[in-house]
């Protein structure tokens, strides 16, 4: 066994399987049953919307079905791909050389960029979407510039194009922060082994730096796909047909929760789709996924040269688009409603709330995620790839969807749970579990069982060897994957309005509220701390994705 | 696997060295890796760095390599200058191959790939992969993938892969530290045959003293960032220029000595001094006295005699045993003994008798300071595999 | 938190898993076919205005809390209830009535129109009003079975250019939009509650094909879509469209913030045209409500000459409430040729969404 593991270098943790190229087991060899048990529960949890879907979906009538299939919802379907295609690309496109720039240049002001180009994850995409239309619509604030030019109206930035551009905005930090960890774990050697046979740079990052942080793209493309699957925010703002938005037209327009939750399931197929496909490209690449570095030699800083121009325009453009728009037109909210005397409400309660809930949602789910990767990462299998895919069904689904089904199963099930605090956050806790499962799941590939290994030589039993010997390496990894469940559940709204105890405000329900009547004055006083906050938290993630293991 | 120091230096000094090093320094803060550092590698020669941990060994490669800038210094490939003095040709373009310690395979791609990587703008390039493969003899995994290979596989994968682009230099990483020690013999006659084969000048960082004597043309000492010695294998062990080397390479016990002339008068009697050290010194120095330079009689059980040395531990090595053994007056010595002498036990009374041999001292003066505590093997000097040395005649049976 | 979280985990993994091998039970609970009750048939949860409630009630809003919380108040302070409300959208909101079923803690639903008010009815989910609080609002205003009542009204208008138009130029029916001449100056949003079920009243008065036949006239014309009846505002302000089809009180709001400058104006469709329907945000007490009584209050509250005028001041729409006045600025209700509905059919907006996607609108 040592020896078949020392030839199977760069795999630690792996117990070989059928000589590396066979199919995994069907179920999890050696798995405990324990780790099994809590691992089926939860995805147990995570399926139960699906369970409520389905039977929502049974209760729809003939000429619902027909409804359903007609040519529009193919339409719809296909929009929908269209728009996860190109946020898809988009968010590489955008991530990718940022995390590059930001990590392996000596770009001017690094570290500040990092920050800068990382803080977009806080700001929720309808934010980002009003800023869009306030500034780049037909009579937007650009057009009040150009209007001494002649420009009366400029092309609507709504549909494909529009709800792409904010969405990617909104999303790209995905992409940047897993590259980002992918590059500071990677071994230059690679690289520099590459330059070593005449390659220059360039060439080195295409094709051995690229090629290696597929697994890290593709787990950030993934979050960002789906997170575009869910939005509803900004396809509505900006008018493009996605699933997401027909789903809440069935619930507002028509009330019909079955037709709802047939497209809800269609949506899901999709997801399980773009997981798939996300498992086959980590998969290829996984065999070659290597672990942690042994040596933390820092990689060489690339000079830009007169490169530094170009690189700089782009991280310009990209907070400009993506952080000085949106906080740009909060600022005017809050400074045109102060001097047309609107009141400002500071909004301690709602701030207070979205905190308590955010962090308990971010604990919840670091608590669900180590056993989820712990099962993925030691004792891969068919089953434990299934429940991996499991707990990322509810993730691309519309908050409202899920809001209803926590409804439905609550005053169902356990109305004392119902409208409490701890329903809120258990909901969260499962459907953000997606977002640390990437980060904790490498961590765990990469320390391996020999700690656990010796520890159980020096007499402690495995759950005590875990806590103390692995436990302790996984807090960068749980650290960022708790930060990025705080950063979603604090600008998170539908399931903050319906599943939150009564007058259990949050900053997204106080924007919300504010907004949706068009107080705008109002709604910026929270918004501007909803940023702030999350902002803060993006800083932690940094750092603990900065900590050597 | 015992033969090795049979190479004679090869036709050297004929062209413009391979690699020439003059006054190199690279410093991270306060610490100095490299400092002022000069070396000189013939073409088609092999040296052999040998180093403790952390004497900047890697640093020099990767400033050859142009990994990392120096501070100050230059370096010459082929006759090129390559780096100070105003120039700095990025790696790309130096035209040298490097096998990292972890070999850095590109995980993505497949044996030959990997092989190719450096051939792109080669038309000759599925002639040159085939030619690798066969020496390196790894024509049927050419297309696994690295994780699906052993370890000396990757080894071999690694140095085809540097050597491709018919480098003018081949630069080695610690290339045998993560293969299992049988392996590692094995490989190190591969690598000598394939770059012997392809005439390529190569250089080797190493700690291990065996590594670093078996494979090297030349070995070169290095320790603080500094060349201490730069010399073929049997002059290093023979002539040592430094106590430091003495005890870094092999095992030696350092015996005070009065210096007349070119012999030295050690409590042992007197003995010849070689080399270029071996001037007409006087005074009080200290003997390089090898194990197997002392003859070791067991004295019969009885009133100690006076100069009896008492044993006090043993190492087998297979080829001989080692004992550690203490004179009444402290002072402690590792000797050798072949298989002939009946083996000792702790607290057997030995005496011990100097060969007629030739050896090196080094004037206290120039030490700056006499060692303190009792003079000896270095610490750290652990005879791993003493077969490999080169026995001086006589005593191998 | 941290500790009380495990076990609050376990009791949520036990139920929910129990919920999920039997949720289709769960469902057929759920009272889906109970006959709809009439105003003739007394209510099945008697309400007894006169006696004094108590305890706490739960109210669940549509309406924002910018508007209805300063009423709340008043009424906590009033009554000494403890009240307590849920915001959220209407739409969101009455989905949730519906998923809660029986274990629903709300008593009020205070809806922003009335489709989603007949939602909740056609499900047997609202309990009958009594005639004391039914009376005080025109009958065109409330639910003809007596289960809601509406609270203030919104007529739907023309809104027009001032700049490139006079009211003269203007179709007298909605119906004349539909000729090309208005092709790429109409300005509209489907999927906007008061369009839809200005489009529910369409096919009610005149039928599904009819209906269709307009929204695809009007398609033909090349219409904007918006989100929203502001946005549509703005844009004839910004001279992108011509004419956009609003409710009345969006104008309003427009001309307090930015003076008469604004060039836009209502143009009220005369002679009962469908044009110029007037839909209603109105309230409704559940079957289950925990306090009944309570609820009850809440509503003839809402009904007061005060509440009533809180509405027309902060809001702009119409007092439903006989007697009390609305902004003088606005053409009075009852002279709004409005066409005559019963505004309970307007929970039809299945078949409204239906007919809006089938004409290839949405």
């Amino acid at each position: 066994m040592l020896g078949v593991e020392s030839l199977r270098r760069g795999r630690p943790g792996r117990p070989p399987r059928d000589g590396g190229r066979g199919a995994p087991a069907v179920t999890a060899p050696g798995a405990p049953l324990p780790l099994l048990v809590a691992c089926l529960l939860i995805a147990g949890l995570a399926l139960l919307p699906v369970a409520y879907l389905m039977v929502r979906a049974v209760g729809a009538d003939v000429a619902a079905l027909d409804l359903v299939l007609r040519p529009r919802t193919f339409q719809v379907a296909a929009s929908t791909v269209a728009l996860a295609l190109l946020v898809g690309g988009g968010t590489i496109v955008v991530g990718v050389p940022l995390a590059w720039l930001t990590t392996r240049t000596d770009l001017p002001g690094r570290r500040l960029w990092a920050v800068l180009v990382a803080v977009p994850l806080a700001i929720p995409s309808y934010v980002i979407g009003f800023a869009f239309i306030a500034a780049f619509g037909p009579r937007g604030a650009l057009q009040g510039m150009l209007a001494p030019l002649g420009v009366e109206r400029l092309p609507s930035i709504g549909g494909l194009f529009g709800a792409t551009l904010v969405l990617v905005l909104a999303a790209y930090p995905y992409v940047l922060l897993s590259t980002r960890a992918a590059l500071l774990q990677t071994d230059p050697a690679a690289e520099e082994a590459a330059r070593l046979l005449g390659d220059r740079r360039l060439t080195v990052f295409r094709r051995v730096t690229l090629p290696i942080l597929i697994p890290a793209i593709a787990a950030g493309g993934l979050l960002a796909v789906l997170y575009a699957l869910a939005d509803f925010g900004a396809v509505s703002l900006l008018q493009f047909d996605s699933f997401s938005r027909a789903i809440y037209v069935q619930y507002r327009a028509s009330f019909d929760r079955a037709l709802a939750a047939i497209l809800a399931l269609m949506l899901i197929a999709l997801t399980l789709l773009v997981t798939w496909g996300e498992g086959r490209l980590r998969r290829r690449a996984g065999a070659y996924a290597g672990p942690v570095r042994a040596s933390r030699r820092p990689a060489t800083v690339v000079p830009l040269g007169r490169w530094r121009w170009p690189a700089l325009a782009f991280c310009s453009t990209v907070v400009l688009l993506a952080l000085a728009i949106p906080t740009g037109t909060i600022a005017w909210w809050l400074v045109r409603g102060v001097s047309q005397g609107a009141i400002l409400r500071f909004a301690a309660d709602g701030a207070l709330n979205s905190f308590t809930v955010g962090a308990a949602a971010a604990i919840g789910s670091v608590v669900l995620v180590v056993p989820v990767a712990l099962l993925v990462a030691r004792y891969p299998s068919r089953l434990a790839t299934i429940i991996e895919r499991a707990t990322f069904t509810g993730y691309a689904l519309p908050g409202i969807v899920i809001a209803l089904a926590v409804v439905f199963i609550a005053t169902s099930s356990v109305p004392l749970l119902y409208q409490t605090l701890a329903l809120l956050v258990i909901a969260y806790a499962v459907r953000f579990l997606p977002q640390a499962v990437g980060s904790v799941r490498t961590a765990l590939v990469g320390v391996g069982p020999r700690l656990e290994e010796a520890g159980r030589t020096l007499g402690d039993g495995p759950v005590r060897a875990f806590l103390q010997l692995t436990l302790p390496l996984l807090r960068p990894a749980l650290v960022a994957g708790g930060a990025l469940v705080f950063l979603t559940t604090v600008k998170e709204l539908p399931m903050a309005l319906l599943l939150g105890p009564i007058g259990f405000d949050t900053l997204a329900t106080e924007i919300w509220g504010a907004a949706s009547e068009g107080f705008y004055a109002r709604a910026a006083a929270p918004a501007a701390i909803l940023v702030a906050l999350s902002a803060g938290t993006v800083a932690l993630l940094l750092r603990a994705e900065e900590r050597p293991r | 696997m015992s033969h090795v120091l049979v190479d004679v230096i090869p036709k050297a000094l004929q062209r413009a060295s391979a690699v020439r090093v003059a006054g190199l320094r690279r410093a991270y803060g306060s610490i100095v890796a490299v400092d002022g550092l000069d070396l000189d590698v013939r073409p088609g020669e092999m040296l052999s760095v040998l180093g403790p941990s952390g004497c900047g060994k890697t640093t020099l490669l990767r400033l050859i390599a142009g990994l990392e800038a120096p501070d100050a210094g230059m370096v010459e490939i082929g006759g090129r200058r390559v780096a100070g003095a105003g120039s700095a040709v990025p790696p790309e373009r130096r035209r040298v191959g490097m096998v990292f310690q972890d070999f850095a395979l590109f995980p993505h791609l497949s044996v030959r790939d990997n092989i190719a990587y450096g051939l792109r703008a080669d038309p000759d390039r599925n002639v040159r992969v085939r030619e690798l493969l066969e020496l390196i003899d790894l024509v049927d995994a050419a297309a696994r993938m690295p994780h699906q290979l052993s370890g000396g596989m990757q080894q071999r994968v690694a140095l085809a892969r540097a050597l491709a682009p018919r480098p003018d230099v081949v630069l080695l990483d610690e290339p045998f530290s993560n293969l299992d020690a049988a392996l590692r013999t094995q490989l190190r006659g591969d690598v000598r045959e394939i770059l012997r084969a392809s005439a390529t000048a190569a250089v080797f960082v190493t700690h291990d003293q065996d590594e670093a004597l078996t494979l090297g043309d030349r070995v070169a000492v290095m320790v603080r960032g500094r060349i201490e010695q730069s010399d073929p294998p049997e002059v290093v062990y023979g002539e040592p220029a430094t106590p430091f080397v003495a005890t870094f390479v092999g095992i030696a016990n350092l015996v005070r000595a009065e210096l007349h002339g070119r012999v030295a008068i050690t409590r042992f009697g007197s003995v010849r001094l070689v080399g270029p050290r071996a001037e007409s010194a006087h005074g009080r120095a200290l003997a390089v006295i090898r194990p197997e330079h002392l003859d070791v009689t067991e004295v019969p059980d009885g009133p100690a005699d006076a100069g009896a040395w008492r044993v006090l531990g043993r190492r087998f090595t297979g080829a001989e045993i080692l004992y550690e053994v203490i004179a009444p007056d402290g002072e402690r010595l590792w000797v050798e003994a072949g298989h002939a002498v009946r083996r000792l036990r702790v607290g057997d009374l030995v005496s011990l008798h100097l060969r007629d041999v030739e050896t090196v001292a080094f004037p206290i003066e120039h030490l700056g300071s006499e060692p303190s505590g009792p003079i000896g093997v270095a610490s750290t000097a652990t005879p791993s595999s003493p077969a490999e040395h080169a026995p001086p005649p006589g005593l191998t049976t | 938190m941290r500790s009380s979280f495990p076990r609050a985990l376990g009791g949520a993994l036990a139920a929910v898993l129990l919920a999920a091998a039997c949720g289709g039970s769960a469902s057929s609970a759920l009272p889906s076919s109970e006959p709809l009750q009439t105003s003739s048939a007394m209510p099945s949860t008697p309400t007894s205005p006169s006696a004094s409630p108590s305890g706490s009630v739960t109210i669940y809003s549509g309406r924002s809390e910018s508007l209805v919380g300063p009423l709340v108040d008043r009424f906590r302070a009033a009554t000494g209830l403890d009240v307590k409300v849920k915001y959220a959208g209407t739409s969101e909101l009455s989905a949730t009535i519906l998923e809660e079923g029986d274990a629903s803690p709300a008593d009020v639903f205070f809806a922003q129109d009335a489709g989603a008010l007949g939602a909740l009815a056609a499900e047997g989910r609202l309990a009958g009003l009594p005639n004391a609080t039914l009376d005080r609002v025109d009958r065109r205003f409330r639910s003809p079975d007596g289960v809601w009542v509406g609270v203030s009204g919104r007529a739907r208008v023309v809104a027009y250019d001032t700049r490139v138009l006079t009211e003269a130029d203007l179709p007298t029916s909605i119906l004349g939009y539909t000729d090309p001449i208005w092709k790429g100056r109409i300005g509209w949003a489907p999927t906007n509650g008061s369009f839809q079920a200005f489009v529910t009243a369409f096919r009610v008065l005149r039928g599904d094909e009819a209906a269709k036949a307009w929204l695809e006239g009007i398609q033909a014309n090349e219409p904007k879509v918006y989100d929203g009846n502001d946005a549509i505002l703005a844009a004839i302000a910004a001279g992108e469209v011509e004419v956009g089809f609003v409710n009345h009180y969006y104008l309003m709001r427009q001309l307090a913030e930015q003076g008469d400058t604004f060039p836009v104006r209502n143009q009220f469709l005369p002679n009962g045209d469908i044009g110029a329907l007037v839909n209603v945000a109105g309230a409704g007490i559940l079957t289950t409500a925990p306090n009944p009584s309570a609820a009850q209050a809440f509503i003839d509250y809402l009904l007061t000459a005060e509440s009533q005028e809180y509405f027309a001041g902060e809001t702009y729409e119409y007092p439903l409430v006989v007697g009390v006045p609305a902004d003088p600025r606005l053409v009075p209700l009852a002279e709004i040729a409005a066409p005559d509905i019963d505004l309970s059919d307007l929970a039809d907006l299945a078949g409204t969404l239906r007919l809006i996607q089938e004409a290839g609108v949405l």
